[in-house]
């Protein structure tokens, strides 16, 4: 193969859109070429059009990894095997001609020649007007002006760009490489080859094409390209210069070299002021940004001054507001004094004019009263009593009547709790505490909120023309969104949500229906009449329907008109309009029927209906005495228990079950169940505080107090320790005490039993066998195991005691005792937990001692005791607390010293049997086959726990009775919210009054009662009174043996019909009140 | 609901007024259950006041007073 005689070098560098065109223009040439195209790793797809390309004059290759212009245009030039050379850059192109006219100058002995340029632009159009053309112009003048080479090339390079360069093999030998120079590399080759004193050719043909496009390399960076250019001149201008002949030319040549001088100097000046624009447009732009962002915050400085100017005015005026009242106040008070001087001087004047005063104002407000009703309207007024009298008027003009319309509130369903305020305030302070605001002062804050929504939302719907209505729905978003403001739509419809759901639950544990209402509307119903329920009620028509139905009223109602909805009321009559309207009856065909004489009487009157005043006696009472209740709460003492106990009342009257004609059953729920329900409310309050791992309730009586206490976590929904019912007695734990002897402190109790039979007492309260010690006993001195021991200090149950035979025989069985002890309660996770507590009916807290001195000390297992009773008393152990723990009376507490306290422990068995479980006492505990421990009771046939069993009846129904009035009494403490402090003390008033205050039914019934006693003996406790005659009071040594051993002296006296027999028993109570016994 | 009831439950005011007195002149009166003498003084004001002005009853016995004489 020959080699070919112009090799064309593309070096080429993402230039996709125009590689193909310059390859094409150099592969056009006519005549033999070879084209050299070396791709620097584009980035774009000019590798794959250019491998696209098919032509065997084609060689392609390609770096690897972009090495920059300089270097692939070397390595495409020692690529080259042409004889001539000639460069043309990717983005550029060749007029067809351009070798070959290039060729013949070349071979007519130049080394480089270049040919004229036209301009283009990136589609390939000619441009006709550019600043590049206008320099290439002015440099074309030169060479034509001079044609000399150094002189033209001293103005400027007139060749522009590497694509004119084709020179010859030899040249390139000659003076290769490039210099490193990245904009005038080409200039610098040009004026070597002049220095080589090597021979330069041009064509005035424009046979090369210039692209400019955006990527061009001359509007890179314009002032580094005059830098280089400046560079370049002072290196080569001395050379070329010092080779000069002739003064004209060299003066021709200086001038050109002045004026390439002067321009680039211009240009770089004006390059630099076009960055320094640049440098300070940008930082325009930047502090511009500052400058918008200060006058942001100025903007908001100053909406925040006229903010605090407005507060600060508004402080203003309630200063000034306030001036005035002191003002007013002073003014007042010299009045008063002037008013207090002239009652010193002229009392009897002064009173009389002071009472004149008064009496004219009261005189005026009843003139004003009376006035508004003259005006009332003659319309009939009609007033039924009941709704049996209702039903007589019904009767009696049924055929003219076809719709019956009734008020709801206190005419259908009647409250448990007046005023309807309450319920509101109860919504407000949960909410408080919902929100974590709890207190009395928040409380009242959110009340105050709640008022002002509610009177700005009633203002609005006057103002647009409706009556002085709200919508529920609408109160609550307003309230919460005053007194929660900033929360999230979730948070906020969550709080919603709350406010209505405890405002239902309280208003559904607020109202009771009134069967008689019920009974009247099935009788409606089913004489043809339909029945219209109209309200005055901010709740709307949803709420309202939803809570007559839980009342039972549904399927009895067939429309609901609420004024809430309306926004128009029953005061104004506009509602019973509304009513008519959608009804499309006429007004003489229906009657509404209400409570209140204005609203349900004189304003439907006014529309044509038959307004009935419903003027319920009983009803007219109870919300007399519930407002009274209410006021009289907020006393404290006895009065909050006395308000909810009115409530509880309210609340049974409508309660089915609560109507079982039994004595047992009614006294748990009148007389034992609100002292049992404040106890048990004091011990979730300490459980809610205290929080043990888990509460055991202590067999026999806690039984009652655990039921309770899961019926009230149950009503509640509260998280509580769990409830865990443990066996045990106080014969079990003394017996596991025995472990360590039989010591004086243990054996005494065993005496502390009015009963004690001595030391018979002593060794089976400890669970131990008499018969063991019969001989032991005879040695010191006991002429029978059963003689009565009244000096607790006798010698010879001391010395009994300190016998190491007697403690040989007592050890085995409580180490025996308290093994079995510990694993029954380990089973049921007692020693699991660091805190537990105990509940039990009191009294002396023996079980929880035993327990922490038998399991406690250093090396005890024994997890921290909290004793909850119903009531202690300090008879055995005085008002020392047990070690490794803490013990507290809830109802009775003796070291309190509180002398109210005391009904409870004047009558103990009466608060057992009504906390007792119905199994018998537990007298110790076994292990079954599988290693188990369980219980063992006392057997069946023993007389004692005969006649328990006989009174498991009367148990029941009295323990049914407590649990039903537990119920009631959770729906009234959640309705007022009350705390076990404030209802304590209409508890102990209640308590009192059981006990010290009977009446002769229950003497006589509780004397059935009977129920084993717990101190190892078989002995049976009971109720019953022996009775005291008259012709005892002649007798009084006698009247006061027979009163001292009764265990309820006070119930005797009621047998007696006389006050004196009262003032007896008060005398009694009175002088050991005294005695602080 | 029987009238006992409700004497049992609640129990009248000057009933716990009474039953407090032993405490009160043994000189061991404290917070306990007394409800305190003015305060009865006032539950009784307040009741009466209540009964005596019942505003609906009241007004319907004038109205209907007025509509019987005119």
């Amino acid at each position: 193969m020959t080699s070919p005689l112009v090799s064309v070098v593309i070096p080429s560098y993402n230039h996709a859109h125009y590689v193909v065109e310059a390859v094409a223009s150099a592969l056009a040439q006519d005549l033999e070429v070879e084209v050299v195209v070396r791709d620097d790793a584009s980035t774009d797809d000019s590798w794959q059009i250019l491998s696209a390309l098919s032509d065997p004059r084609l060689r392609l290759s390609r770096n690897e990894t972009n090495q920059g212009a300089h270097a692939t245009l070397h390595q495409a030039l020692g690529d080259a095997r042409g004889e001539y050379l000639a460069i043309l850059d990717s983005d550029d192109r060749y007029a067809p001609q351009r070798l070959k006219h290039c060729l013949a100058v070349l071979e007519q002995g130049h080394d480089l020649v270049g040919t004229d340029i036209r301009l283009i632009d990136a589609d390939g159009a000619v441009v006709d007007a550019h600043w590049w053309r206008d320099a290439f112009v002015g440099l074309k003048a030169v060479w034509n002006e001079t044609h000399d080479w150094v002189a033209t090339l001293l103005e400027g390079n007139v060749f522009m760009t590497t694509s004119n360069f084709v020179f010859s093999r030899q040249l390139w030998e000659e003076l290769a490489p490039f210099s490193a120079q990245r904009y005038v590399h080409d200039y610098d080759f040009l004026l070597r080859a002049l220095i080589h004193r090597k021979r330069l050719g041009w064509i005035d043909e424009p046979l090369l094409d210039y692209r400019l496009h955006h990527a061009n390399t001359i509007s890179e960076q314009p002032l580094e390209a005059n830098l280089e250019t400046s560079a370049l001149l002072r290196e080569h201008v001395p050379t070329l210069l010092a080779a000069g002949r002739s003064a004209r030319r060299d003066a021709t040549r200086l001038r050109h070299l002045g004026s390439q001088w002067a321009r680039t100097e211009r240009y770089e000046q004006e390059i630099l002021l076009a960055l320094r624009h640049e440098a300070l447009v940008i930082k325009d732009r930047d502090w511009k940004k500052l400058v918008d962002d200060r006058e942001q915050w100025i903007a908001e400085r100053d909406h925040w001054i006229v903010e605090r100017d407005d507060k600060i005015a508004e402080r203003d005026e309630q200063i000034a507001e306030r001036d005035g009242w002191i003002t007013e106040r002073d003014h007042w008070i010299i009045e008063r004094d002037q008013v207090i001087d002239r009652f010193h001087c002229y009392p009897l004047r002064s009173a009389l004019r002071i009472c004149a005063g008064k009496i004219q104002w009261r005189v005026n407000a009843a003139k004003m009263r009376l006035q508004r009703l003259w005006l009332v309207p003659e319309v009939p007024v009609i007033r039924v009593s009941n709704f049996a009298a209702l039903r007589r008027w019904v009767e009696v003009r049924r055929a003219r009547l076809s719709a019956l319309s009734f008020d709801v509130f206190d005419t259908l369903i009647a409250r448990v709790i007046e005023p309807p305020e309450k319920i509101i305030e109860r919504v407000a302070a949960l909410l408080g505490a919902h929100l974590g605001l709890d207190g009395p002062e928040h409380s009242a804050r959110l009340l105050k909120a709640r008022h002002e929504v509610e009177r700005v939302l009633r203002g609005a719907a006057h103002a647009d023309g409706g009556d002085h209505e709200c919508h529920h729905d609408d109160i609550v978003a307003a309230w919460v969104d005053q007194v929660a403001p900033g929360r999230s739509a979730t948070e906020r419809q969550t709080l919603i949500d709350f406010v209505a759901a405890t405002e239902h639950e309280l208003e559904r544990l607020a109202l009771v229906a009134k069967p008689n209402a019920r009974l009247f509307l099935q009788w409606a119903r089913g004489v043809g009449l339909r029945i219209i329920a109209v309200s005055d009620m901010y709740l709307g028509e949803r709420q309202l329907s939803a809570l007559l139905d839980d009342l039972g009223y549904a399927g009895l109602i067939d429309r609901i008109y609420v004024s809430s909805e309306h926004r128009v009321g029953k005061y104004s009559g506009r509602l019973f309009a509304e009513m008519l309207a959608h009804e499309g009856v006429d007004p003489d065909r229906v009657a509404h029927v209400g409570d209140n004489f204005h609203s349900d009487s004189v304003a439907p009157a006014r529309q044509g209906l038959a307004g009935i005043f419903l003027d319920e006696r009983y009803e007219r009472r109870r919300r007399r005495r519930q407002q009274a209740a209410a006021e009289f709460a907020r006393n404290g003492g006895i009065w909050p228990g006395r308000m909810l106990t009115e409530i509880v009342t309210e609340r049974l009257r409508g309660d089915e079950r609560a109507k079982r004609d039994n004595f047992f059953f009614q006294y748990g729920l009148e007389t034992l169940g609100p002292i049992f329900s404040t106890f048990i409310l004091g011990l979730v309050e300490r459980m809610q505080r205290e929080q043990p791992g888990a509460v055991y309730f202590l067999a026999r009586d806690g039984e009652l107090f655990r039921r309770m206490y899961q019926a009230w976590a149950g009503f509640s929904r509260l998280e509580l320790p769990p409830a865990i019912y443990a066996y045990a007695s106080r014969r079990v734990v003394a017996s596991a005490a025995l472990a360590d002897g039989l010591d004086y402190e243990r054996a005494v109790v065993g005496l502390h039993n009015p009963k004690q039979r001595g030391l018979l007492s002593i060794l089976k309260t400890c669970g131990l066998d008499p018969a063991m010690f019969t001989e032991l006993a005879h040695e010191h001195g006991f002429t029978a195991l059963d003689e009565r021991i009244d000096d607790w200090d006798d010698p010879r149950l001391v010395a009994f005691l300190a016998d190491e035979r007697v403690q040989a025989l007592v050890r085995p069985v409580g180490i025996e005792a308290k093994a079995l002890l510990h694993d029954y309660f380990a089973q049921l996770g007692f020693f699991n937990h660091p805190r537990v507590a105990i509940v039990d009916i009191g009294w002396n807290g023996t079980i929880q001692r035993f327990m922490t001195s038998t399991f406690g000390g250093e090396a005890g297992d024994c997890p921290h005791i909290s004793g909850y009773y119903f009531a202690l008393v300090t008879g055995m152990y005085g008002a020392a607390e047990p070690g490794g723990g803490s013990i507290e009376g809830l109802i009775l507490d003796r070291r309190r010293g509180a002398p109210q306290e005391r009904a409870p422990s004047d009558l103990e068995e009466l608060f057992e049997q009504g906390a007792r479980a119905l199994h018998a006492t537990t007298t110790g505990y076994r292990r079954d086959a599988e290693g188990k421990v369980a219980p063992v009771l006392k057997d069946d046939t023993a007389p004692d726990r005969k006649a328990e069993l006989v009174c498991n009846p009367l148990i029941e129904q009295l323990q049914g009775g407590i649990l039903l009035c537990l119920e009631h009494f959770y729906a009234a403490q959640r309705l007022t919210g009350f705390s076990f402090d404030e209802l304590k003390p209409y508890a102990l008033a209640l308590a009192e009054r059981a006990v010290v205050y009977p009446t002769l039914r229950e003497v006589s019934e509780l004397g059935r009662l009977a129920h084993t006693e717990d101190f190892g003996h078989d002995d049976l406790l009971d109720l019953s009174a022996r009775s005291i005659r008259w012709r005892d009071f002649l007798r009084p040594r006698r009247l006061m043996r027979k009163v001292a051993l009764l265990p309820w002296r006070y119930a005797p006296f009621a047998r007696l019909r006389t006050p004196f027999a009262f003032a007896l028993a008060r005398f009694f109570h009175l002088r050991q009140a005294g005695r602080g016994q | 609901m029987s009238t006992g009831r409700r004497a049992r439950m609640v129990l009248p005011v000057w009933k716990i007024q009474l039953m407090h007195l032993p405490f009160r002149f043994n000189r061991l009166g404290g917070p306990g259950f007394a409800p305190g003498l003015r305060a009865v003084v006032r539950w009784f004001v307040t009741v009466g006041r209540f009964t005596l002005f019942d505003r609906d009853t009241l007004k319907y016995r004038l109205i209907h007073w007025r509509q019987m004489m005119w």
